[in-house]
């Protein structure tokens, strides 16, 4: 069971625009969960910070009970939360002056009184008299302001110097539902993610400074007294939290800080190391840990699998994380690459889905009431993620052509998926869940995740065209899709209106994600990427387009192709896939270590690959295993020794779980100990073997080959071959069942860039072109021996007649 | 004890310090970073991004947003962000517009990065994916224009002699949205091929002499997609075979696709890599504001040199302003020093091209001048740049080896692959004198392989020129007969059914049964009817 684990996020990764809206729950990992009441007319508001103490950059759960339904419905109107971070020294707690917020002045969705998402606290005459109990005055024409003063001791009213929309971790509208309970996930700032509050900067008696969460409860009454809606009031809250009658009911909660940690130093040469996406949480998290006292810096620069392997043949091999190894005749002779396992992680399909049902008046109240609150639990079978990546669902293509006709509009509109996934027969009444965000790079995992479903029977013939049995078909334009293939195509380039202002695009409205941390990152907000017309025209004339809005939180519906590290750093849930033993598995720890446990043998001795075929009991079908590879005879001895200390270092200290410098972040899981084993003694082959050039036999010069289990020689053939002959009888395209073909399609052939500069390995790179085996068959052959028939009977037939002239004469 | 388990130790001995003092001394606390935001170029983003991952562990917090050139500058202009990145500096008119500075904050322009904009195609011949196909400036801006329709023009077979290109039809996609990129290919066209832009511009109901633009005019002949991997995304489909678009090598890297070999002024085709794009920016000319000018880059004589070779520049603040000040100045200024440095080690990894030392050190005088700059005076010696020499010139570009004999323009085409696909691409000799059917290109295609090898014989495959680094040794360059290392087959053999010409009507999906049964009654055809006639057509050449 995905029993959501502390979900303490080092969001060291602090992108553009807008709160951490998170969601699922950090749980007191620390047990430091401070739960405080409200006042007045908020007595029965209980909010509850789920940690409070040593707290670094992370998320933490802000729940509360005993709230009033945030209204009128699907609107900011009246009864919410706002909350932000604090400093303040003083026991008493922080003044206003001293809280980050107001750094979304601008964001318009969703939409809001118009000042409370400011530090303006006159109103003009919307509010008439205005707040009797404010000291913040208007004067000489100018708008009365609560400046903001730094724990620096700068006080400025501008916004923008110390936080923008961009840097601050402020929630203006946080939703109290139905039941009255309400949760959102506040990212906590320390002083490198804003100065302005210093938080953890440690003072003069020794310790960190620590700061507040404060939450601003608000209800149906004005700064003025008045409710709203009543004569001459505006319909919603329109003053700012920061106006002192809504400050006075303020809940603050302490929060307690390790201190800010040294960095490493700037201007010392990095080690480079590269690879995949799928290292690189891990890989932050060592950094300053490798480099404290000294140590070496290591850079990372993230690159496609394929491109790691080119790489790992060419000049500078460096170290390099990939999930498959390099083909054997694909290394080049004067060297040989060693793997080191040292990160265990999955490839999810990740999901933020809170209950929508077809709301009051429609299903009966204890069923409405829930809505807006998260569901944690998917299954999904290999033709439902083939659906949702094939653009099949009517509701993904705009306009809804005729080609997709028939097709159930959404996910939860599919009588394939409900069958498994009953709660959302009811809350998924109102999503429209139609596919799920991918990154746009090709990796090693995304072939993995179509040999799973190419080995399913109902997916690959949903795939050849064959409807389901509810009718469903695949979109026409994936059709036939060969499999597997490296990247997530969006074959269906459809537009609706073309030649319009309004002109819509498949392509533009649900794009690909630069990589799987900006799609993770984007689904958490309710963000598709999507963008769509304005309506307006550019000084060209052509269609003006902008971002599709946001899903409100609250009404999130979005999938997502992302690894377990992401999943986690952005709180989100991630589904149960069905394995080839028919059980549905998440990628918990337990998974991906029952999943590393049935790793397959691949043609490089030592190194394993993912098994998506497993049929061991809780395996997770899509585990990664990252292998730090590098090819010691080209290497200096310092980079190997350099190398071999990040290597040790990653399976050591590296593999505790934690949310520190140096430790594992969430949705890894800790590498069994004969993992590690086999990656020390790859770190001391590689110590071993670094700046020793291969002699002419191709044996290392130290005779100390093959000691290091995944170092050493290759031999010619692998127990691979061994284990998977007779595959596949018959040979059906379909690979049915195929596990051996899925290895071996995926180890052996279609790894074009693992060829480094075209000396070998040159696969049909269009996969998608390959002859299906099926319709050609024997004919294929005929046209072979036409063709050499042919060819010789042309070149031969003038020679042999002038020779029977020559003859003749 | 050995020596690993000393520095084990030590490591270990080291973090409990770190640790240690970490949590006992305020000494130890160095002044804290802050974070600091910027936003613009796409063409960059894939380095940027990678340096702002990077600097993490130093303490750095930036926040980049890759939302266009446009829309980077027009932001720093708003004050909205503290820094911008962009390929084309302020003050440039376009579209009858002058884009003009900010006046309320000083500002500076500072190289970042070079690298090359690359055309990025999606083409297959007989279901197999081209890899190294071959253009000239005229007939890329020809395709860009909608002067070029179709991949079997003439013009395009003219760029590669070894490929028999279907008659699909050329689908241009360009950038919809404000983009640098778009204004640093059409400065090229401008500059190089500006009859040919003109009369699209004036087609488009824009004035001419047209000029650079950031934003491509729109035509039914073109398709405008919106960000680099907008216009990545689009190629890359299989749906959209026939289509090519201008994007910075790394996107097409990233995506495994692979990108055109573009015709130099030395006549040779050439890859932006990281050595070519250096080569031909040593004659780029620097303004006294660091403002590129690159005419003499796109003609530059070096045989070695990309001609769309560019920097992208960053847009530093100069003043404090708004919310702009000297603690976020000491973040920039140390954020720069790492990318001008540190930061050029990856570019070539990332699919850049690493900054030369007079560009650098020229970045390091703007970065001074940031409010707040901690590096008001920097040892550019301590500057981890992969190009820096002791005599002054650029390594990069001193190693930078000369092209193979086959990327010449003329007879012969190299097979090797480009970008993110390096396979090659099988070649044939030009078939010249077209004797009209299938059959008859394709024996013959056979036939000449082995007879017009050109003068080098590499109409094949050259491994070793290529790279120094190849597997089989068995296939040296000696032999002229163009052997596929792999298959040890004669090029020509079953290839040839790949790489020669299967006539595909435009509107024909790739579909291997139509082709090969096609092709099968062709053949069979002419195995039937080609030896008497080949054998009359050469008595008559004899005579009687």
């Amino acid at each position: 069971m995905m029993r959501p684990l502390p979900r303490l996020l080092l969001a060291l990764v602090l992108v553009a625009a807008g709160p951490a809206l998170l969601t699922v729950p950090a749980q007191a990992a620390t047990g430091s969960a401070v739960t405080v009441a409200g006042s007045g007319p908020f007595d029965g508001l209980r909010v509850t910070v789920s940690q409070t103490r040593d707290l670094i950059n992370q998320t933490v759960r802000v729940s509360w009970k005993g709230g009033t339904a945030t209204g009128p419905a699907g609107n900011f109107g009246m009864n919410y939360l706002q909350i932000m971070q604090c400093w303040g020294d003083a026991a008493t707690g922080p003044t206003r002056e001293q809280c980050q917020y107001g750094g979304l002045a601008a964001q318009s969705a969703p939409s809001a009184g118009d000042y409370v998402r400011l530090r303006q606290v006159s109103y003009g005459r919307t509010l008439g008299d205005g707040d009797p109990k404010e000291t913040y005055l208007p004067s000489d024409g100018k708008q009365a302001v609560v400046p903001f003063t730094s724990a620096g001791g700068k006080t400025t009213a501008e916004t923008g110097e110390f936080f923008d929309a961009g840097t601050t971790n402020e929630i203006p509208l946080a939703k109290t539902r139905l039941d009255g309970t309400g949760e959102v996930d506040f990212e906590v700032q320390t002083a490198l993610e804003s100065y302005g509050l210093g938080c953890g900067n440690v003072l003069g008696n020794g310790k960190p400074r620590s700061c507040w969460l404060v939450a601003v409860p608000r209800g149906a009454t004005e700064v003025n007294g008045r409710p709203v809606g009543t004569e001459g009031m505006p319909n919603w809250l329109v003053s700012s939290p920061l106006s002192a009658s809504n400050w006075q009911h303020r809940i603050a909660v302490k929060l307690d800080f390790r201190p800010v940690g040294s960095s490493c130093p700037l201007g010392a040469a990095e080690r480079p190391t590269s690879g995949h996406e799928f290292i690189a949480d891990a890989m932050l998290r060592w950094q300053p840990a490798l480099c404290a006292g000294g140590g070496t810096v290591f850079g990372f620069t993230q690159v496609p699998d394929a491109i790691a392997r080119g790489q790992l043949a060419g000049a500078e091999p460096g170290l390099t994380y990939v999930t498959l190894p390099v083909a054997p005749d694909a290394v080049p002779p004067d060297r040989r690459m060693v793997y080191a396992p040292v990160a265990l992680s999955g490839l999810a399909l990740a999901f933020v889905t809170e209950r929508q049902s077809a709301g009051e008046g429609v299903v009966p109240e204890d069923v409405w009431r829930r809505d807006g609150q998260l569901i944690n639990t998917m299954n999904l079978t290999p033709r439902l993620v083939a659906k949702l990546l094939s653009q099949s669902y009517a509701w993904s293509i705009p306009g809804r052509p005729e080609h997709l006709a028939g097709n159930p509009a959404s996910l939860t509109k599919d009588p394939d998926f409900l069958a498994i996934n009953e709660e959302f027969k009811t809350y998924g009444a109102l999503m429209s869940i139609v596919d799920a965000v991918v990154p746009s790079g090709d990796q090693d995992m995304t072939e993995l995740l179509w040999s799973w479903v190419n080995a399913d029977r109902e997916a690959r013939a949903f795939l050849d065209g064959e409807p389901d049995k509810w009718g469903m078909k695949v979109n026409p334009n994936y059709g036939k899709l060969a499999l597997p293939i490296s990247n997530f195509p969006k074959s269906d380039l459809a537009c609706w209106q073309p030649g319009t202002l309004v002109e819509t695009c498949a392509l533009t409205l649900h794009p690909p994600a630069n990589d799987m941390h900006e799609a993770g990152r984007a689904i958490s907000r309710g963000d598709t990427l999507g963008k769509a017309p304005s309506g307006l025209a550019t000084p060209d004339g052509q269609p003006e387009l902008k971002r599709v809005e946001r899903q409100p939180q609250g009404s999130r519906g979005l999938i997502a192709v992302v690894d377990t590290a992401t999943a986690a750093r952005y709180g989100l849930a991630t589904a149960r896939l069905r394995t080839a033993s028919g059980d549905f598995v998440a990628p918990t720890n337990s998974a991906l270590l029952a999943g590393a446990g049935a790793m397959r043998p691949t043609p490089v001795p030592g190194v394993q690959a993912p098994n998506t075929q497993a049929k061991t009991k809780n395996a997770y079908p899509l585990v990664n295993l990252s292998y730090a590879t590098t090819a010691p005879a080209v290497l200096t001895t310092q980079a190997g020794a350099e190398y071999a200390d990040l290597i040790r270092f990653a399976v050591g200290p590296g593999q505790t779980p934690g949310v520190a410098a140096g430790q594992l972040p969430d949705g890894y899981a800790p590498l069994p100990a004969a993992l590690r084993a086999k990656a020390r003694s790859a770190a001391d082959a590689i110590e071993r073997q670094a700046g020793k050039p291969l002699t002419a036999n191709g044996a290392d010069n130290n005779g100390d080959a093959g000691t290091g289990g995944s170092a050493g020689n290759l031999p010619p053939t692998g127990d691979y071959s061994a284990g998977t002959s007779g595959s596949s009888p018959g040979g059906t395209a379909n690979g049915v069942g195929g596990t051996d073909e899925d290895l071996a399609a995926a180890l052996g052939v279609p790894h074009p860039a693992t060829a480094p500069d075209g000396s070998s390995v040159t696969p049909p790179r269009a996969s998608a072109g390959r002859t299906p085996a099926m319709p050609l068959g024997w004919l294929r052959y005929g046209l072979a021996a036409a063709f050499v028939l042919g060819g010789l009977a042309a070149g031969g037939s003038p020679l042999l007649q002038r020779l029977s002239m020559r003859l003749r004469r | 004890m050995s020596t690993r388990d000393r520095r084990w130790r030590m490591l270990l001995a080291t973090l409990l310090a770190a640790v240690l003092t970490a949590w006992a001394s305020p000494a130890a606390m160095a002044q804290n970073y802050v974070p600091i935001s910027g936003a613009g170029s796409t063409w960059s983003f894939n380095a940027l991004d990678q340096w702002r991952k990077n600097v993490l562990q130093y303490g750095m917090r930036i926040s980049y947003s890759g939302t266009g050139s446009t829309d980077g500058r027009n932001q720093f202009k708003a004050g909205q962000v503290d820094f911008a990145v962009s390929e084309i500096p302020y003050g440039l008119m376009d579209n009858g517009v002058r884009d003009s500075p900010p006046t309320n904050r000083g500002f500076a322009y500072m190289p970042i990065v070079a690298g090359g904009t690359s055309f990025m195609y999606n083409l297959t011949i007989g279901g197999k994916r081209v890899t190294n196909l071959r253009l000239s400036g005229e007939v890329l801006a020809k395709i860009f224009t909608g002067a070029i329709t179709n991949w079997a023009d003439p013009a395009i077979k003219a760029d590669n002699p070894g490929l028999q290109l279907p008659a699909r039809k050329v689908v241009p996609v360009v950038r919809s949205d404000g983009s640098g990129t778009t204004a640093q290919l059409t400065m090229w066209f401008a500059a190089q091929h500006g009859g040919i832009w003109d009369a699209y511009c004036r087609k488009a109901g824009r004035s001419a002499p047209c000029g650079s633009t950031s934003d491509f005019p729109i035509t039914p002949a073109v398709v405008g997609q919106s960000g680099s991997l907008g216009v990545t995304s689009y190629v890359r489909q299989q749906q959209s075979e026939g289509s090519i678009t201008y994007v910075e090598y790394s996107y097409a890297r990233n995506a495994g696709f692979p990108v055109a070999k573009v015709l130099n002024q030395s006549n040779y085709y050439i890859e932006p890599t990281a050595q070519s794009v250096a080569v031909a920016l040593l004659q780029a000319r620097i303004a006294p504001d660091l403002t590129q000018d690159l005419r003499s880059v796109y003609t530059s004589r070096d045989r070695r040199a990309y001609p769309l070779s560019s920097y992208s520049y960053m847009i530093l603040p100069t003043t404090e302003s708004g919310k702009f000040n000297r603690d976020k100045g000491r973040t920039l200024s140390d954020f720069a020093y790492y990318f001008l440095c540190e930061g050029q080690q990856q570019a070539d990894r990332l699919g850049y091209s690493p900054l030369p030392i007079n560009l650098v050190t020229a970045g390091m005088q703007q970065v001074a001048r940031i409010p707040g700059s901690t590096r008001q005076r920097v040892d550019i010696s301590k500057c981890n740049n992969p190009t820096f020499s002791r005599d002054g010139s650029n390594t990069l570009a001193r190693t930078a080896p000369n092209p193979s004999e086959c990327d010449r323009k003329g007879a012969t085409q190299c097979a090797q692959g480009t970008g993110g696909a390096r396979q090659e691409t099988p070649v044939g000799t030009g078939t010249g004198r077209g004797t009209g059917t299938g059959t008859g290109t394709a024996s013959r295609g056979q036939g000449t392989a082995n007879q017009t090898g050109g003068p080098a014989g590499n109409t094949g495959t050259d491994p070793a020129a290529q790279s120094g680094q190849t597997g089989d040794s068995a296939t040296g360059p000696q032999s002229q007969a163009a052997i596929d290392p792999e298959t040890g087959e004669v090029i020509g053999g079953t290839e040839v059914l790949g790489a020669s010409a299967i006539p595909v009507s435009v509107q024909l999906r790739d579909n291997n049964f139509v082709l090969l049964s096609v092709l099968a009654v062709v053949l069979l055809t002419g195995l039937i009817i080609g030896p008497p006639l080949i054998a009359r057509a050469l008595r008559r050449k004899e005579g009687p």
